[in-house]
């Protein structure tokens, strides 16, 4: 399968204005919220990304929507460098790429009525005469189980449930036929009632639109549930990333492994899996190169502290970075998933 | 009906309201209480004796009375023919007042309106772009907000010359300031949005966005400027009449104010001094009384939604 995206050694840093007055040092304060992250968004699938908040997810979706830049690195997009886009292929990107968002009650300009809001890319593109124009918006939102369409179409977003705005936000994104769509955690602020209904739709129109979907959570039995492959994200590192069956059942890092063991479990036949708890903290703000996790890490040797252990592709398509696994973690080169 | 708005009042209170939810609650505010209805009524009334001030006067303003015995009716008291009064010159007061309320209402609304437009237009461009957009323009709004407002109109006035028209680009090009920041303030906040990241992932231009997604929303805010700015531009207007360099071919409360001091009849003529004088205060506090209730309107806070 082809990449659809790729990431290349992404770093995005974000400096916080120090003020003056509070006597910071100005450019004191600096937030590395991506280091070095490399991973390929296949082309049709599912990709499910989950971190715990601050770990980068969100700054991922947004470089991905060319809502950010990288500080360093390069975000591609179809082999083409997002940063090299301009004029005509800027607006191409612009039409093939969509973004929902976590709040619907927030993502969604409460002035507007719902069809002027899910009508509002294809004015900004050009596409269609007015009378076309609705029909695709009664289609887009026909796709998104706001049925009938036409019960929608003049209320204004306030008249609707969290559940019927995420669908307004995908209307809106699956209006212009996009080949990717970034969600974060579009499920997150929502009943538990409703999410599956929101997940299995992300799905279905994954398989009818042949969409990608890059999906974020920071609920693993939501990634579990839509995902083809899984990405953990931890401060701002890439640590593991593999088929969702693989990283689940047997996840390798140990941040993965007391990820998976919050997650609550309907089994009660066979063993259980053993809680990891983890020390609290945030670990330190890498000032020597170590492993991020070290300082919460149960398993934390010496190499942890004294060297950054690469992402090492351990069983095809799965690949973690840890120094646990890859022998004597030997920093190679490559090593991308 | 009224149970259809109650409820959708319910909703607009617990998400953001749309804007037509928003007439509603707008309505609904300024009707509510007392004193706004009182506001309200009082501007109404000056509006109607504005329009219908030909109807209205019982002289012309410019005309040099004279008593029966052929005299100038110098400074009469309140009487059947003038009913409130002569001013030095034979002049009837009452047709004065009268014929103010167009200049005080002119220069009210169309020095507010063009503040809040300037104002409300730098504010969304020098938040949205921010860098140094918004440095610059934050820059020349400490300036504005430097200069002192009465040496500023009166050298603007002597360079031009005194007219109805440059007092109101004078307190136009200074009472900007204001609006500009606080709004600036707001649109820091709403370009933070979800939905304006939504807008530009849709490939949505910086216009589209001004104009579509942040404008709507600082409206309520703009018209709170726009509706303290009224009032302000009242005063200011009367002050620099009354320091004598407003236009002189137009009648105005504080030009009469200015004429009663001048001419020394001050202390002697109270019909010359108390009409336009009210006429002032009764204006502006009715503004303000209807700028409160915008607030009220404008902060959800003060209207009991946080």
């Amino acid at each position: 399968m082809n990449p659809i995206v790729v990431f290349d050694a992404v770093t995005r840093i974000f400096q916080v204005r120090g003020s003056t007055e509070a006597g910071t040092a100005p450019g004191a304060r600096i937030v590395q919220a991506l280091d070095r992250v490399s991973f390929a968004v296949r082309e049709g699938e599912i990709l499910g990304l989950a971190g715990e908040s601050g770990s980068g997810k969100s700054t991922i979706a947004e470089l991905m929507a060319a809502l950010q830049t990288p500080t360093n690195g390069r975000v591609l997009f179809n082999g083409e460098d997002l940063a090299g886009l301009r004029g005509a292929g800027r607006r191409e990107f612009h039409r093939r790429v969509q973004m929902i968002f976590q709040d619907p009650y927030e993502s969604i300009n409460p002035q507007h009525l719902i069809r002027w809001w899910v009508e509002e890319p294809l004015e900004i593109h050009g596409i269609g005469a007015r009378a076309d124009r609705l029909e695709r918006v009664r289609r887009a939102l026909a796709q998104a189980e706001l049925r009938p369409p036409d019960a929608f179409l003049n209320r204004y977003p306030h008249q609707l449930s969290g559940g019927q705005r995420q669908r307004v936000a995908i209307a809106r994104a699956i209006v212009l036929e996009p080949s990717l769509l970034v969600a974060d955690e579009p499920v997150s602020m929502l009943d538990v009632s409703v999410r599956a209904g929101i997940l299995r739709l992300l799905r279905r129109l994954r398989d009818e639109l042949d969409l990608t979907i890059l999906y974020i959570s920071h609920d693993l039995s939501t990634v579990r549930y839509i995902a083809d492959r899984v990405a953990i994200l931890y401060q701002g590192k890439l640590v593991e990333i593999g088929g969702t069956d693989a990283v689940m059942r047997t996840p390798l890092h140990p941040y993965t492994q007391a990820l998976m063991s919050a997650v609550p479990t309907l089994v009660v036949a066979g063993p259980r899996r053993p809680r990891v708890l983890l020390p609290a903290g945030n670990g330190s703000a890498a000032t020597t190169p170590s492993c991020r996790f070290a300082a919460r890490c149960p398993h934390a040797m010496n190499v942890c502290r004294q060297r950054e252990p690469l992402l090492v592709e351990l069983a095809p398509g799965h690949a973690v970075a840890c120094f646990l696994h890859s022998e004597a973690a030997v920093p190679q080169p490559g090593g991308r998933a | 009906m009224s149970r259809n708005l109650s409820e959708g009042l319910t909703l607009a209170a617990a998400t953001g309201p749309s804007w037509r939810t928003r007439l509603g609650i707008l309505r609904r505010i300024l009707f509510r209480d007392l004193s706004t209805a009182v506001g309200i009524t009082v501007i109404v009334l000056f509006v109607l004796v504005a329009l219908l001030a030909p109807v209205l006067m019982t002289d012309d303003p410019w005309a040099i009375n004279r008593r029966p015995n052929g005299t100038i009716a110098r400074l009469d008291p309140p009487s059947r023919a003038h009913w409130l009064g002569t001013t030095d010159l034979g002049r009837d007061i009452y047709s004065q007042v009268v014929v103010g309320s167009r200049a005080a209402l002119l220069v009210g609304f169309l020095a507010a309106l063009m503040t809040t437009v300037v104002g409300t237009s730098v504010a969304v461009i020098a938040g949205y772009f921010g860098g140094w957009v918004d440095d610059l323009l934050m820059r020349v709004v400490d300036f504005a907000y430097a200069v002192p407002f009465v040496p500023f109109v009166i050298i603007l006035v002597s360079l031009l010359k005194p007219s109805l028209a440059n007092v109101i680009i004078a307190i136009a090009l200074l009472y900007w300031r204001s609006s500009a920041r606080v709004i600036r303030a707001q649109v820091l906040s709403l370009r933070e949005r979800p939905y304006i990241k939504a807008a530009r992932v849709a490939g949505a231009g910086p216009w589209r966005i001004i104009y579509h997604h942040i404008t709507p929303n600082i409206l309520p805010l703009a018209m709170l400027y726009m509706a303290i700015g009224v009032g302000w531009a009242i005063i200011t207007e009367s002050s620099v009449s009354f320091l004598g360099l407003g236009d002189p071919l137009v009648i105005s409360w504080g030009s009469m104010l200015n004429l009663a001091f001048t001419t020394g009849a001050m202390q002697r003529a109270w019909w010359w001094v108390l009409p336009p004088g009210f006429s002032i205060i009764l204006l502006v506090v009715a503004t303000f009384l209807v700028g409160r209730s915008v607030e009220e309107y404008a902060n959800p806070r003060l209207r009991g939604e946080v």
